[in-house]
C-alpha cells in the first residue's frame, strides 16, 4: 500500500494496520507518523545502518583529560586543521613537536603561569589519545597540547578544563569535624532507639589522642573444614535400581512404525510393550559395583573419571575457586545477564546419555496414555514422549 | 536492644534492551532471566516474610531502564511466553528424566517453581512486577533508592555537568512517578563517585548514597569509624561505605557462599547439555545454545564432572550460610561498638541479579538471614538507612574520595583499551545536547519531540553497560552496536533541528522503539532547569556540631 492510499485511511484504521504488523507504537502518535510507519522505508529519512560509522572529528579543538585511577590520566584531543596549520605557522620550526603539557594546579587557582609544577608528554598528535602515567595521587592537573620546539618554546593549541585525580591514601588526621542533618519527617529511629543528638563521644580518643580508633575489624570466621570440603560423590544411595519401566503401552492406537532412534535398539518395527520392556531391562544393567566406579547414577558414564571429590584435600578446595563459579569480581558491575555458558564449556572428553523416543498420532483430543503416563497430544495428533535412561559403565568402552 | 545494624542493599539493574522489530531477540533474554530467576523469586521471598510476620529491614534500588523494561507491555508479553515456554520445557523434562531419580527430582521441582512463577507473574502481580516490590515499600519492608536514569557511569560523564544533572534528575523524577512519593537515598551506577557530585544529588533532593570502602578511607579528612559510620559530605548528604567482608564473603569467587560445592552450578544448563534436536525449539531462532534456566547439577568442586544438585542439601548450606555471615557480623558490631561508642552500621551491596540468576540459593539465604537476624535482635538489627539517620543524625563531616565499586576501585572497568574510544563521542553529544536546550528554551510540537528524543537517545548511550560490556568482551559486538546507533541517531536529529527539518514518521519509528521516559523534557539539559519540589524531598537542614558539645 503506497502513501496515497494509507492517507486515505483513519487513525483508527492506521493504528490497528501498525498493531497488525506487530510495530510496537508510541502512544498519541500522530496519522503522519503511524503512515511512515506502514511504509517500507520512511523516505527521506536517515537510516542509522546506512551511516555505519560515528564522525571521526566533531570541527572543533579541544583536548580532554579523564581520570582513570590516582596515577593513570587518559587524554583524548581533536585539532581542526586551521588551528593545526596555525600552531605549525606559529612554532616556525619543522623540528617542534607535539606534546602533552601538564600542570600541576593542586590548591591554586591557575592562571596559567602559576603552576606548582608542569611536565610534558611526547605524543603521536595523530592518535588522538594516549594514556599518561603519574607518580603522585590526590592532585589536580591542566593540560595543555601544543608544539615544542628544540629550543623548549611552546606553542600551545588547547587547554584541557581540570581534571583531579582521585587520592590513593587516608587523609592525615586533623580535627574531626561533625555535622547534625534534619532527619526527614518520618524518618524515626527503630522502635525504641531515641534520636542521639549528642556528638559521638569516642571512647579511645578520650583515653589517649595518639591512638586513633581504627575500625576493629573481626577476623573473617570460615566454616568447619567439613562443611566446605567436597563431599564424596553419593555413589551407594544413587546406583539405579533396575525396575521395570514402560509397563504397558496401550492398545487403543497404532503405533506409527518409528525409524531407529536410539543407536544400538532396533526400534525400526512397530514394538510391543513387552519389547519395549526388554530394551528398558537391558538399559537398566545395573552398574558396576566396584567401589572406585564413579558412575552416580546419572545417566553418566564418565569414562574419564576424575578423583573423588573426597580424596581433595579442603584446604585446597578452599584456596582455589571452582573453576566454574560466576561471581568472579569483587566489586562488580551489572552483568551481562545472558552471558553465554559455552565459554566456559567443562572439557569433558567423552559423555553418554541414552534416551528413548516414543512419538505417534492420535485422534485431536484424543487421550493417550503412554507408560502409564497421560500424554499431551498437540492439536494436529501427533504427540511424543522423550525418556532418558540410564547407562551403565560398561554399556561403553572408550580408548581412554 | 541491639548492638549494631546491618544494612542490606540490593542494586536490581538492566540497562534498556527492547527490540519490537525481532521477535526473539538474544539480549532481552537478560530480562526474561533476571525476572523468572532473581526478581520473581526475590518478590517470594520477601512477601514470604512479611506473611510470616517476620520483621526485616532491606534496600533495594532500580534503575529506571528496568523500571521501564518491567512496565513494558510489550516485554511483558514476552516474559509471560518465556514462563510458558519453560513450563513447556520443563514438562517435557519430567518425562524424560523418569527414569533418572537423581534428575528427575530437579525435573519436577523446576516444573513446579516455573508454574508457580507463571501463575504469580500473570494473576497473583498482574505482570506488575514493580508495584509489588512497591507494596513491599508501603508495608515499611523495603526502602527503595532511586537511580540514575539509564546508569550513567557519572565519573565519566562529568565533563558536561548538565549530563550527569540530567542523569539523576531524571532518576528522581521516574522514581516519585513509579513509586509515588519522592526518593530519599540514590545508588549511584556502580557506586561512582566524585567530590561535587554530591551538590548534584542535595539539588535533586537526595539524601544519602552508597560509595565503596576506598572512597571513605580516602576522604578529606581521616574517617573516624571507617566505613562503618555514614560520613557527611559539606552538602549535608550522607555517604555509606561498602564493607569490604560483607562483601567479600558473598561476592568473592574464592570465599564466596555461592561457589560452595553443594550450590547449584550456574554453568551446567541443559540448553548446553542436551541433545540439540530436542532442545532447538528452546534455544535461539539461529540455534545458538543458551542458557535455558534448567541445571541440574551443583557445583560439586573442582572438576568438570558434576554431580546432580540435591535441592535439600543445597537449603541446609543456604542456612547454614545465613547463620555464618550473621553470626560473622554479630562478632564484627561486638567489636566495632566497644571501640566506636556508637552502634556501627554495616553496609552490605549486591547487585540483586545475583540473588536467583547467579547463586540459584541466594533468596533462600536472603530469607534464613532475615529471620535468624530478627529471632536475635541482641547483638545485630537489620536497618534502611533512613531510620539510622534518624538514630543518628550527627555524624562526622569530610568529602568521600572518587572511587567506584569496580575492578581496583576506580574507572578503569569503564575507561580502557577497549571502550576509550565512546567517550570522545558521548562528550560531545552531551555538549550538543546542552547546546540544543539552551537554544530552544521552550520547543513545542515536533522540534520537542525531536528534543526529547534526542534526549533519550544521548541518555541510552551513556549506559554503563555498553563499557562494561566491551571491557569483558563477551557480547561486545551488541554493545558496540548499542552505543553507536544512540549516538548516530543523536546525531542525525541534533542535524535535523538545526536545519529545522524533523522527519516526523522517523521520529515517530524512534519514539516507539526507544520508549522510556514517555514524559521526559528536554529541558532537564538547561542550566536553569529545577525540579519541580513534588520529586524531591525538603532542603537538607545542616547545623555544625561540636565534639564536645
Amino acid at each position: 500500500m503506497n502513501r496515497s492510499e494509507l492517507e486515505t485511511k483513519s487513525r483508527k484504521q492506521l493504528l490497528a494496520m501498525v498493531e497488525r504488523a506487530g510495530i510496537s507504537v508510541q502512544r498519541g502518535l500522530g496519522k503522519a507518523g503511524l503512515i511512515e510507519l506502514l511504509l517500507p522505508v520512511p523516505s527521506g529519512a536517515p537510516r542509522p545502518e546506512e551511516a555505519a560509522e560515528l564522525p571521526a572529528t566533531y570541527g572543533r579543538t579541544r583536548l580532554m583529560l579523564v581520570e582513570i585511577e590516582p596515577h593513570w590520566i587518559h587524554a583524548y584531543w581533536e585539532i581542526t586543521a586551521p588551528d593545526r596549520e596555525a600552531a605549525l605557522a606559529k612554532a616556525g620550526d619543522a623540528e617542534a613537536a607535539w606534546v602533552l603539557r601538564f600542570y600541576d594546579i593542586t590548591g591554586v587557582e591557575f592562571d596559567g603561569a602559576n603552576a606548582r609544577d608542569s611536565f610534558d608528554v611526547p605524543v603521536d598528535v595523530a592518535v588522538g589519545n594516549w594514556y599518561v602515567n603519574l607518580w603522585s595521587s590526590g592532585k589536580s592537573y591542566c593540560g595543555e597540547i601544543g608544539l615544542r620546539a628544540p629550543d623548549g618554546s611552546f606553542v600551545p593549541v588547547s587547554r584541557s578544563g581540570i581534571v583531579q585525580v582521585p587520592a590513593a591514601a587516608a587523609a592525615p588526621r586533623a580535627e574531626t569535624e561533625w555535622m547534625k542533618v534534619e532527619p526527614l519527617t518520618g524518618e524515626t529511629a527503630p522502635a525504641g532507639e531515641p534520636a542521639r543528638e549528642e556528638a559521638p563521644v569516642l571512647a579511645a580518643v578520650a583515653a589517649s589522642v595518639t591512638s586513633e580508633p581504627e575500625p576493629v575489624i573481626s577476623e573473617a570466621v570460615l566454616l568447619p573444614a567439613t562443611e566446605q570440603a567436597a563431599t564424596p560423590g553419593n555413589v551407594a544411595e544413587d546406583t539405579v535400581v533396575a525396575e521395570p519401566v514402560c509397563a504397558a503401552i496401550p492398545e487403543t492406537f497404532p503405533l506409527p512404525p518409528p525409524p531407529p532412534t536410539v543407536a544400538g535398539f532396533d526400534i525400526s518395527a512397530s514394538p510391543s510393550a513387552a519389547e519395549i520392556n526388554r530394551w528398558c531391562e537391558e538399559i537398566h544393567a545395573p552398574p558396576d559395583s566396584d567401589a572406585n566406579n564413579n558412575d552416580n547414577g546419572s545417566g553418566y558414564a564418565t569414562v574419564d573419571a576424575a578423583q573423588p571429590a573426597s580424596q581433595e584435600s579442603p584446604a585446597a578446595e578452599r584456596e582455589t575457586a571452582p573453576s566454574s563459579h560466576s561471581v568472579e569480581r569483587f566489586g562488580t558491575a551489572s552483568d551481562g545477564l545472558g552471558v553465554a555458558a559455552a565459554e566456559r564449556a567443562p572439557s569433558i572428553k567423552l559423555e553418554l546419555n541414552a534416551e528413548i523416543v516414543i512419538y505417534g498420532r492420535a485422534m485431536p483430543g484424543q487421550t493417550v496414555e503412554v507408560c502409564g503416563r497421560m500424554v499431551k497430544v498437540s492439536p494436529d495428533g501427533t504427540f511424543s514422549v522423550r525418556m532418558a535412561l540410564p547407562l551403565a559403565d560398561d554399556d561403553v568402552t572408550h580408548d581412554k | 536492644m541491639s548492638l549494631g545494624y546491618l544494612a542490606l542493599v540490593l542494586h536490581a539493574h538492566l540497562p534498556f534492551v527492547r527490540h519490537p522489530e525481532d521477535d526473539d531477540f538474544l539480549e532481552e533474554d537478560w530480562l526474561y532471566e533476571a525476572v523468572t530467576e532473581s526478581y520473581i523469586p526475590l518478590l517470594w521471598t520477601m512477601e514470604k516474610l512479611v506473611a510470616d510476620g517476620v520483621d526485616f529491614r532491606l534496600t533495594m534500588s532500580f534503575t529506571p531502564t528496568l523500571v521501564a523494561m518491567l512496565n513494558d507491555e510489550l516485554l511483558r508479553r514476552r516474559c509471560e511466553r518465556h514462563l510458558d515456554r519453560l513450563c513447556e520445557l520443563a514438562e517435557k523434562e519430567a518425562e524424560r528424566t523418569r527414569h533418572l531419580p537423581d534428575f528427575h527430582d530437579n525435573a519436577v521441582f523446576y516444573l513446579d517453581r516455573f508454574r508457580a512463577a507463571r501463575e504469580d507473574y500473570c494473576n497473583r502481580w498482574k505482570r506488575d512486577l514493580v508495584g509489588a516490590f512497591a507494596r513491599l515499600q508501603q508495608a515499611g519492608r523495603l526502602e527503595i533508592t532511586a537511580a540514575a536514569a539509564t546508569h550513567g557511569f557519572l565519573p565519566l560523564l562529568r565533563a558536561n555537568p548538565a549530563a550527569v544533572r540530567a542523569q539523576v534528575f531524571l532518576g528522581v523524577m521516574d522514581y516519585a512517578e513509579t513509586f509515588g512519593r519522592a526518593p530519599r537515598g540514590v545508588w549511584l551506577p556502580e557506586c561512582g563517585f566524585y567530590p561535587g557530585l554530591d551538590d548534584t544529588l542535595k539539588e535533586a533532593g537526595l539524601r544519602y548514597f552508597f560509595v565503596e570502602s576506598d572512597g571513605i578511607q580516602h576522604a578529606s579528612d581521616r574517617a573516624k569509624f571507617g566505613v562503618h559510620a555514614p560520613l557527611y559530605c559539606p552538602s549535608g548528604v550522607a555517604a555509606f561505605g561498602r564493607d569490604p567482608e560483607a562483601s567479600r564473603q558473598v561476592w568473592s569467587s574464592t570465599e564466596g557462599y555461592p561457589g560452595d560445592h553443594d550450590y547449584r552450578e550456574f554453568y551446567r544448563d541443559i540448553g548446553h547439555d542436551l541433545d540439540f534436536d530436542y532442545i532447538k525449539p528452546y534455544l535461539h531462532r539461529d540455534g545458538r545454545r543458551v542458557n535455558t534456566g534448567i541445571k541440574y547439577h551443583r557445583v560439586t568442586g573442582r572438576t568438570d564432572s558434576k554431580e546432580p544438585y540435591v535441592r535439600q542439601r543445597a537449603l541446609d548450606k543456604a542456612a547454614t550460610h545465613a547463620r555464618h555471615f550473621l553470626e560473622s557480623r554479630q562478632r564484627q558490631v561486638e567489636a566495632l561498638r566497644a571501640t566506636m561508642g556508637r552502634k556501627p552500621v554495616i553496609v552490605a551491596p549486591y547487585d540483586a541479579e545475583l540473588f536467583g540468576h547467579w547463586w540459584f540459593e541466594g533468596p533462600v539465604w536472603l530469607n534464613h538471614l532475615c529471620c535468624q537476624a530478627a529471632a536475635d535482635r541482641n547483638s545485630l538489627q537489620l536497618v534502611a538507612v533512613p531510620e539510622y539517620l534518624g538514630e543518628y543524625p550527627v555524624n562526622q563531616v569530610a568529602m568521600p574520595g572518587a572511587s567506584s565499586w569496580g575492578y581496583k576501585g576506580y574507572n578503569e572497568v569503564w575507561l580502557n583499551a577497549s571502550n576509550d574510544w565512546i567517550y570522545r563521542h558521548l562528550h560531545a553529544t552531551a555538549d550538543h545536547m546542552t547546546e540544543m536546550a539552551e537554544r530552544f528554551p521552550n520547543a513545542d510540537g515536533l522540534t520537542r519531540r525531536a528534543l526529547n528524543q534526542a534526549a533519550r537517545e544521548l541518555l541510552l548511550a551513556q549506559s554503563s553497560d555498553w563499557a562494561f560490556i566491551m571491557t569483558r568482551g563477551s557480547m561486545a559486538p551488541y554493545a558496540v552496536r548499542r552505543t553507536k546507533e544512540h549516538m548516530l541517531r543523536f546525531g542525525q536529529l541534533y542535524d535535523m533541528l538545526k536545519e529545522n527539518r524533523v522527519h516526523e514518521g522517523w521520529l515517530g519509528e524512534l519514539e516507539s522503539k526507544n520508549n522510556i521516559f514517555p514524559r521526559l523534557d528536554y529541558r532537564v539539559y538547561r542550566a536553569d532547569y529545577r525540579l519541580a519540589s513534588e520529586h524531591g524531598q525538603p532542603a537538607i537542614a545542616v547545623s555544625p556540631q561540636t565534639k564536645g558539645k
